[in-house]
């Protein structure tokens, strides 16, 4: 009878040993450690952006971004010798280079930011003209100010995605406002939060599953390493669904997950996403942290919408309007009073 | 992998049904409780690329007992061990907290070779399944604050004991080393949050087959016992390294403790069935 060859392996074997060794050391690969000088925390901030930040190809086909090119430039300002403020600037203009406000740098005096998707346009959003439709007695269910405007719609503020959102507020919510004819959510200047509200306050406005986007991960340190994007549903809520027109309101403020917030209402059939493109942000953050002790902040998992496109820089919107200066010198909303025109008709 | 699985949880089951059935009868069995604490120093670069170094409290409940085996020679051992840990990098910004229970089940052999019947140094080995579940959380993490540490492993075990008097006193000395050698355990991809796995329930690929190539780890326990009376006392330092790279990913932790406990020698001996079974009245 033949004895395959492959059968005959034995532990005083050579090519035994040597598989056992290549296994041990394969398992004894260092970790890279950095030291705690300025070089030690370029080199540990440059490693960890390079081996972990997600929109490095797409970025590369928007503006050019180089990554090698940066650590070049900026490794130049760096030198052992110099301050700790200093360092902290250098750091935090080459985190610039990647325009992504989910990327920051924080030190006990400082935060680097990247705020241009912003800072650099319209406001389209005054709180003191916010205040003429909200007036004082609106209601509040947890993270969510509501009132009915004179015309009978509905007026919802979400100024934040941190502050939770329940079932039962949405339910007491729409329960109150459930004879508007309309219904206008404002997440203008909401910078984000948990994607988990933004979802469960979606999940009010589809009576079926909906396909929503999709997301991915890396899974390598290169700068293309992804796992195969995984499609993201909403699944519709048991409480009280709203049947009738939806107006979002949106501005260069909605970010994170008040822009994922966009791009799933989008997606629904009665909803009219109105005023400015939203700032983008489509990337779920992670943290890291640098030998110094200073924290670090960057993108790290890409989502897509149902086209499988980045929404990195923004979502435009269906009706586009800014607030106007005649308007704002009245204390008129340009944007909530296009949005009751359109639920008005 | 499911094949994979599948064989690592039967051999781990075949393990503990056959040593617990072999502990039916009249046996020697040594039960011990220790509590102590000492140095911990990890790395899991999921959270952090620094090295971060703490301490640990630690609590072990380990029975030692022979089985009804004929000729005597086979023993188990049940070893549950459960410690806390916490640490800070260098720079003393952040902390790691985080806990873990350890529970392993070994069938040894007294090799009769090394030690024969009655002699003073006697050498076991065997095999061992392991269980481990724990997590750690990093208080500076956003969408990757934590991890959660869940394997099975088949070990290889061997320990060494050594009795010896002085002052007329009984004492003697331990070293237990296990290695494990086939398992799974849970860990996300290289970049993968948890929020895809499980509020998403994307965790497809979530569980990895580990053996020496990517888990290369050794835990030891060198004991020293002084018999008084009524009991034994025990102090043990307690050596684990535990190292996973598992999707890119590299998790090191190492545990360094002083415990100090008491050991019960019991001999268990079961009643006639027959006896038992009879009611007076």
């Amino acid at each position: 009878m033949p004895v395959h060859k492959h059968f005959q392996f034995s532990i005083f074997n050579s090519q035994f040993i040597i598989a056992l060794c290549a296994m041990i050391f394969a398992s004894c690969s260092p970790i890279e450690e950095y030291d705690n000088t300025p070089t030690g925390n370029f080199e540990a901030l440059w490693n960890i952006i390079d081996e972990h930040y997600c929109f490095f190809d797409y970025k590369a086909d928007e503006y050019g971004l180089n990554w090698d090119n940066i650590y070049r430039r900026y490794k130049r300002k760096i030198d052992d010798g110099m301050s700790s403020m200093g360092l902290f600037e250098v750091l935090g203009d080459m985190l610039d280079e990647l325009r992504d406000g989910h990327v920051n740098l924080y030190a006990a005096h400082d935060v680097a930011r990247y705020w241009d998707f912003r800072e650099g346009y319209a406001t389209n959003f005054s709180e003191e003209i916010q205040t003429h439709y909200l007036g004082t007695d609106y209601k509040i269910a947890s993270g969510l100010r509501y009132t009915i405007l004179p015309d009978n719609i509905g007026y919802v503020y979400v100024p934040s995605f941190s502050n939770s959102i329940g079932e039962g507020n949405l339910d007491e919510c729409l329960y109150a406002l459930a004879l508007c004819r309309g219904l206008i959510i404002d997440v203008r200047s909401n910078g984000g939060g948990n994607l988990s509200y933004a979802e469960t306050l979606a999940a009010r406005f589809t009576n079926e599953r909906v396909l929503t986007g999709y997301i991915c991960h890396k899974t390598g340190t290169g700068h293309s390493d992804f796992s195969e994007p995984q499609p993201v549903y909403l699944e519709s809520s048991n409480g009280i669904r709203w049947q009738k027109p939806v107006c979002v309101l949106a501005n260069r403020g909605s970010y994170s997950a008040t822009n994922d917030f966009v791009k799933i209402m989008r997606t629904l059939p009665l909803v009219t996403i109105v005023g400015d493109r939203t700032g983008g942000g489509s990337g779920l953050p992670f943290s890291s942290e640098l030998p110094n002790g200073w924290s670090v902040r960057f993108s790290a998992c890409p989502s897509f919408d149902v086209d499988m496109q980045h929404t990195e820089f923004g979502i435009a919107p269906d009706i586009r309007v800014d607030m106007t200066d005649d308007d704002r010198a009245r204390g008129v909303d340009t944007i909530i009073e296009t949005a009751r025109e359109i639920l008005s008709r | 992998m499911k094949k994979y699985i599948l064989t690592i949880s039967l051999l781990m089951g075949l393990l503990m049904p056959v040593a617990a059935q072999s502990l039916s009868g009249s046996r020697f069995e040594e039960r011990s409780l220790s509590l102590g604490g000492g140095y911990t120093n990890m790395v899991d670069t999921y959270l952090s690329p620094l090295r971060y170094g703490g301490g640990n409290v630690s609590l072990m409940s380990e029975c030692f007992s022979q089985t009804t085996i004929p000729g005597g020679r086979w023993f188990a051992q049940s070893l549950f061990v459960l410690h806390g840990d916490y640490a800070t990098p260098a720079s003393g910004n952040g902390l790691t907290v985080g806990g873990m229970g350890d529970y392993s089940y070994t069938w040894y052999y007294e090799a009769p070779l090394l030690s024969p019947q009655g002699g003073k140094l006697r050498l076991f080995v065997g095999p061992q399944a392991q269980l481990r579940l724990g997590g750690i959380y990093n208080l500076r993490g956003s969408n990757n604050p934590a991890q959660l540490k869940l394997g099975a492993n088949l070990a290889a075990s061997a320990m060494a004991k050594y009795g010896f008097a002085l002052w007329d006193t009984p004492m003697g000395v331990r070293l237990q080393a296990d290695v494990p050698l086939l398992g799974v355990a849970f860990g996300p991809d290289y970049g993968q949050s948890y929020y895809e796995i499980f509020y998403l329930g994307q965790g497809e690929g979530c569980v990895h087959m580990t053996s020496l190539h990517n888990n290369l780890s050794l835990r030891t326990h060198l004991s020293y016992d002084l018999q008084l009376r009524p009991c034994t006392l025990r102090l043990t330092l307690a050596n684990d390294l535990y190292q996973w790279t598992l999707a890119g990913k590299h998790y090191r932790m190492f545990t360094h403790s002083v415990m100090l406990g008491v050991v019960k020698n019991l001999y268990r001996v079961v009643r006639d069935e027959e006896a038992s079974r009879y009611i007076p009245y």
